[in-house]
């Protein structure tokens, strides 16, 4: 099931939640802060030997991208259409129904496609490295207010119920002669969304009260300075070493990122002119 | 005991919801005693579950209203503390126990409550490991609640409130998702925590033949008013209260039907009781086993209900040798070969997780096998849509909630027909039917999840029946219901059964299913343990409990008393009294 916290030894899954967070966070600032698709892509590749070496199921993360696929494809084409920067020279490759494609806008749009792939591949790859509990608690250390915490953690919880609650409501929408597998994928949407929200809405609301009712009588809120929390963590040798190793790498990020060029998507051009 | 001192004292109380006109509770006086097990039971919407949330404040802090009258927990008005704080001395279970799993793991969810109160982490520990134990939910320390099976999630809901460690435990309805030996489990458990930790239990339930040996008092509430409050043993004698929907043993009903002929006999509250006081009717008066086989064979009985298949026809459903492995290996059914018949009556039972749903799923083709085959009609389901199969055959799902679609009743009724794309007309002709066939001329204009779950149950009933499917399929009917409601689904089912349809249901309701339907089907495991007409699958005893279930009460008794010549056959209490009058009065 989707973003359920998968499993192992390895020095990832053994690092402090909050180190974890931080690498997340370094991670997703490359990918902001660079905009070269090379660069860019050795930053994936990173992400990839994550996965593989931790075992956080490769098969699924495939699913997932290619889940991603039909988004993560109108990015491209948006940012190759309409690239956010303006270039100072343009080498023209193609026309489309009158729009010029150059080359800069391919390197850019290469670009903004791996980036887009970095932050939503490397949320997903926290979460299967991290127990929900102990993101929390890592929020919770890092002086965030117990109640978010909570409505978070809640939330991520639900999440795998929410699908399954979807299947639930499709299948008995299919039972009563209901057809959504249209080709046309308006009509397509349109049958999904409109006659499964009513039920998603409504239950929604009802669950919302639910949990509400429940909380409370479990005591949340009685004295929430005072509360405990049945797990702790805590820093340790190799916390401490990876988070000095990986605030040296954020400052050498945001440098290269914000006050030079050397990840800028200029530095594959000129490789490309180059050659 | 001595000293008893009371802990709850409900004074003269009577509540009205925000925007209702009657109030919910009328006139409640109440006193609870340190260490008392007090049932209490009442037709649906009778006021129980309100009573609860009296007693930790969420009425009328929560659940806001016009109050009158004072409650006091351990001597604290509940008017003036707060739901949090009120809750560290009565712990509640609610009543759908999927609503109430919050966390990510099982361990997270048992630490709930007892963190928020600031518990030290070892001893929350020590108690999650105490009570993880006797939840037998060990295994699961790791999983995502919700995706344990009902009966496990039941457990798991009620863990925090173990471990928060109350003194008063209030449970509403906490073995409605669970078969009969897991309901007999979860009642030992809590016998077992009253004994050993002086814990006061107030228990919401219909299953009163479980619960009245166990408890010391039961208060039965009637339209929001208190209309008996005593020993179990004095509720036993109390006719009327039969008539409020709530399901008296059928011991007790049997015996005391029989005292009027026969006055020596006790009304008995348990199967045992029973048991002794019949032989010992059959020792005095001599009776022997022959004369009474004799009258049981005359007269009588066992008038096989309902239509019994004969082997020349063509089975409508037929399954074989089908394995359903679900995506991550689970595997809920290991082959099972089966066939259902035109005009049968069947009920589908077996302990929680036997794979029941998943089986049925696949007589609509919303799963299809992973080995094996389905044919329905004729039809292979692989190479059908569900489109095409749920114009044969029509699903009632457990939950109504996952079933509405649309916002007003009536739009609900003509769903599935527009999906069938029939004429104006047709629509409308067959909405009309329906209507006046479930009573829903008052809220055809309503808002389906505005109205009541019994009747949100009535309108997804409705919206599948409009289909006219020639084959209906019902999952768990009757759970969370009461006695009375229970009935009347039942008799309706039985009624469009009569007419033609061919209905199968899901229950874990023994009682019911051995009383309405001619065949049953147990699974276990995945795999088909029982198949036949139901008085012979019922008197399987000991296979039934392999797979958790138990005969009804009548039944058992039945087996109890064959040495005397009584059919182990018999299934229903008025068989019973019939078989036992002729047999110890004669003619």
């Amino acid at each position: 099931m989707a973003f359920e916290y998968v499993k192992g030894n390895t020095v990832f899954h053994r690092f402090d939640p909050r180190v974890k967070l931080l690498l997340a966070v370094t991670v997703i600032i490359m990918a902001v802060g660079f905009t070269d698709p090379i660069w860019l892509s050795a930053v994936f590749s990173f992400l990839i030997f994550l996965i593989l070496y931790c075992r956080l199921r490769p098969k699924e993360v495939a699913v997932f991208l290619k889940n991603l696929s039909p988004l993560a494809a109108l990015y491209f084409l948006f940012n190759l259409l309409f690239p956010m920067v303006t270039f100072e020279e343009i080498t023209p490759l193609a026309t489309v129904l009158g729009i010029t494609i150059s080359l800069e806008a391919l390197v850019w749009a290469i670009g903004a496609l791996i980036r887009f792939l970095i932050i939503l591949v490397t949320i997903r790859v926290i979460l299967m490295l991290t127990p929900i509990r102990d993101v929390i608690l890592s929020l919770v250390k890092l002086k965030m207010p117990p109640e978010f915490a909570m409505a978070m953690s809640i939330g991520l919880a639900y999440l795998p119920v929410l699908v399954d609650e979807n299947r639930k409501i499709k299948e008995a929408l299919m039972s009563k002669g209901w057809e959504y597998r249209f080709r046309n994928p308006i009509k397509r949407f349109k049958a999904l969304f409109m006659q499964m929200l009513i039920p998603s809405v409504f239950n929604s609301i009802r669950r919302t009260r639910d949990i509400a009712v429940t909380i409370t009588a479990r005591g949340f809120g009685y004295n929430i300075r005072a509360r405990t929390y049945l797990h702790e963590i805590k820093y340790t040798t190799k916390d401490y070493i990876a988070t000095v190793i990986l605030v040296l790498v954020l400052c050498l990020v945001i440098y290269i990122g914000w006050y030079t060029d050397i990840a800028e998507y200029t530095f594959t051009l000129s490789l490309l002119k180059g050659a | 005991m001595v000293h008893e001192s009371t802990v709850i004292s409900i004074e003269n109380v009577t509540f009205t919801y925000l925007g209702s006109k009657e109030p919910a509770l009328k006139n409640i006086s109440l006193k609870i005693k340190e260490g008392e097990k007090v049932l209490i039971t009442g037709h649906a919407g009778a006021g129980k579950t309100t009573l609860c949330y009296l007693l930790n404040g969420l009425v009328p802090h929560f659940f806001r209203g016009e109050i009158k009258g004072n409650v006091y927990v351990k001597g604290y008005n509940t008017k003036q503390y707060d739901v949090s704080f009120l809750s560290h001395i009565v712990g509640m279970l609610f009543q759908d126990p999927a609503s109430q799993l919050i966390a990510p793991t099982v361990e997270d969810e048992l630490a709930f409550g007892a963190e928020n109160y600031g518990i030290q982490p070892n001893e929350i520990r020590r108690r999650i490991d105490l009570y993880i134990k006797l939840l037998r939910l060990e295994r699961y320390r790791e999983h995502n609640p919700h995706f344990l099976s009902g009966g496990q999630q039941q457990a798991c809901a009620l863990g925090p409130v173990l471990v928060t460690g109350p003194e008063i435990l209030v449970l509403d309805e906490p073995t409605s998702n669970l078969d009969p030996i897991g309901t007999n489990q979860v009642f030992d458990v809590l016998n077992e925590l009253s004994s050993k930790e002086r814990k006061t239990l107030i228990i919401v339930e219909h299953k009163l033949e479980e619960l009245l040996p166990i408890v010391d008092r039961v208060v039965v509430l009637k339209k929001g008013e208190m209309v008996f409050d005593g020993k179990p043993r004095e509720l036993i004698y109390e006719e009327e209260l039969e008539k409020l929907g709530i399901r008296i043993p059928q011991v007790t009903l049997l015996t005391r039907k029989l005292k009027k002929k026969i006055p020596e006999i006790k009304v008995a509250m348990t199967l045992e009781e029973a048991v002794e006081t019949l032989e010992k009717i059959f020792l005095e008066r001599n009776i022997k086993k022959k004369k009474c086989h004799e009258a049981v064979k005359r007269g009588l009985l066992l008038k096989t209900k309902g239509k019994i298949n004969s082997s020349k026809e063509k089975p409508i459903i037929e399954t074989v040798n089908l394995k359903h492995v679900y995506p991550g290996g689970i595997e809920a059914l290991r082959g099972v070969t089966l066939k259902i018949y035109d005009g049968e009556f069947v009920a589908i039972l077996g302990q929680n997780g036997s794979g029941k749903t998943t089986l049925v799923k696949h007589f609509n083709g919303l799963l299809l096998p992973t080995e094996g085959k389905v044919y329905v009609f004729g039809k292979d389901t692989t190479k059908t849509s569900v489109t095409e199969l749920s114009k044969y055959v029509g699903y009632v799902f457990q939950n109504p909630d996952f079933q509405i679609c649309t916002r007003k009743v009536r739009d609900e009724l003509e769903f599935g027909l527009r999906n069938m794309k029939l004429p104006e007309d047709e629509i409308k002709r067959r909405v009309k039917e329906v209507v006046e066939a479930l009573h829903l001329e008052n809220i055809l204009d309503e808002n389906p999840f505005s109205l009541s779950k019994g009747e949100r149950q009535k309108v997804v009933v409705a919206s599948v029946l409009a289909m006219k499917p020639k084959v209906l399929i019902v999952d768990e009917p009757t759970t969370g219901q009461d006695y009375r409601t229970s009935r009347e689904m039942m008799e309706f089912y039985k009624k469009l059964n009569e007419e033609g349809k061919t209905v199968i249901i899901i229950t874990h309701d023994m009682e019911l299913a051995a009383e309405y339907v001619s065949r049953v089907i147990v699974l276990n495991y995945g795999k088909v343990i029982l198949d036949g007409p139901t008085h012979k699958v019922f008197t399987q005893i000991e296979k039934l409990k392999e797979a958790f279930l138990r005969p009804p009460q009548v039944t058992m008794l039945a087996e109890r008393l064959s040495k005397y010549g009584i059919p182990r056959e018999i299934l229903t209490v008025d068989t019973m009294y019939e078989c036992l009058d002729k047999s110890l009065v004669g003619e």
